[in-house]
């Protein structure tokens, strides 16, 4: 096959593509979940996926099936938005935070941290384990919020299989944990369940970043491998909403993969750590 | 499993805990007595060995040594190993982790966290 007819568009493609348009317009009309910024490939991905799942042969039928069958819309949801994660990824994120961030949070007399699209709450638990050590749990509140309600049904139970806990060990310790992470859970059925008290200051919430606005003003907000998911608007719409979020001199962390440069929303913030994605809310008062 | 415990009441409390689960478990009373253990317990799959209790002040050879000695042989290099720290020495515990430990419990043991230690790092 030559370069030109793998580059060119074959009907079939645009038959996909009108679909793809028709069933995120469908979504939005019937059930309000707004994806019709999100990035085309991913989505795309995630869309073959589940077309496999569902047994359809066209997205028309998928569509049909959605609109139709209210059982395969939560499934479905499921396919567009649950991202796996993992406690502590990149390990070195947290140890920034745990460097340069916690001595400046450790000021402030209360706090409020927002993590935006935390999925099943990996990320959410690190916080909150990160912040008992540090000594800060007990005055700050987190706001936990993703668009996918399982997802958040999930985080908030904070049960996780038993075999993904060495690997959420290792990371903790690589985050400069000063001892181990089996004091935050109890494991047993092949599952392991964090200490409910971790989750007594975190407050789960349903809210897209496509369509709901700012609900708090908060020193903190992790917004990671998010972003990647959505196209240039829906980034600035979200980057908008994280800046407005942020109290003066407040602080963003961003995915690896993840940059600030092209965005409408660039110069509200200047770099913290540039290697982690840690960035701090200028200060425009002058 | 193989515990190394110099204390016969730690070996006891663990050994009362841990057989009526159903694990099979050998004692050794320091660190060179573990590396026999594991030196007759055979290698790769056929090991009857999959996780180890280790102590850290014993006579002899003591559990960081033995825990150093352990990481230098490739067939031991995944093997799980909790380490079995006092409560007091928060130093020990960094120590245990560059000795190789993949994590560790302080005494006195706290019957529930060991076994959900021992459910996080048994080989499935």
């Amino acid at each position: 096959m030559t370069d030109r007819d793998s580059s060119a568009e074959s009907p079939a493609d645009r038959s996909f593509e009108i679909e793809l348009k028709l069933l995120i317009d469908a979504i939005y009309l019937k059930y309000h979940y707004d994806f019709r910024e999100y990035a085309g490939a991913s989505l795309k991905r995630r869309l073959l996926a589940a077309l496999e799942r569902f047994d359809c042969a066209t997205l028309s039928q998928l569509q049909d099936r959605l609109l139709h069958d209210t059982e395969v819309f939560p499934q479905l949801l499921d396919y567009l938005t649950v991202q796996v994660s993992e406690m502590f990824r990149d390990p070195d994120y947290f140890l920034a935070l745990r460097q340069t961030v916690i001595p400046m949070l450790r000021t402030y007399p209360s706090l409020k941290i927002w993590v935006a699209g935390c999925s099943t709450g990996e990320e959410v638990y690190s916080f909150a384990i990160l912040l008992r050590e540090e000594g800060l749990l007990d005055r700050t509140l987190i706001y936990a919020t993703d668009i996918n309600t399982n997802a958040l049904a999930r985080a908030a139970a904070g049960v996780y299989s038993v075999d993904r806990i060495a690997g959420f060990t290792d990371n903790h310790r690589r985050s400069g944990a000063r001892n181990s992470l089996s004091d935050y859970y109890t494991a047993a059925y092949g599952r392991a369940m964090f200490d409910k008290s971790l989750r007594k200051n975190i407050v789960f919430s349903d809210h897209s970043l496509a369509t709901d606005s700012v609900f708090a003003e908060v020193q903190l907000v992790s917004c990671r491998n998010v972003l990647i998911y959505f196209n240039r608007e829906l980034q600035d719409r979200a980057l908008g909403l994280f800046s407005d979020a942020l109290c003066r001199k407040g602080f963003l962390g961003l995915g690896s993969k993840e940059s600030l440069r092209f965005s409408r929303h660039a110069d509200a913030f200047a770099d913290l750590v540039r290697e982690q994605r840690l960035f701090q809310k200028q200060d425009f008062a002058a | 499993m193989l515990v190394v415990e110099d204390d016969v009441r730690n070996v006891f409390a663990l050994t009362s805990v841990l057989e009526p689960r159903g694990a099979t478990v050998e004692i050794a009373r320091n660190g060179l007595e573990a590396l026999a253990a594991l030196e007759r317990s055979g290698k790769g799959a056929g090991a009857n060995i999959d996780l180890v209790l280790m102590d850290i002040m014993m006579p002899e050879m003591d559990g960081f040594t033995a825990m150093r000695e352990i990481r230098k042989r490739g067939e031991w290099k995944k093997l799980p190993i909790i380490a079995l720290t006092a409560k007091a020495m928060r130093d020990d515990q960094e120590k245990c982790l560059a000795a190789g430990a993949n994590d560790y419990i302080a005494k006195p043991l706290d019957v529930e966290k060991l076994l959900s230690l021992i459910r996080v790092w048994m080989p499935k």
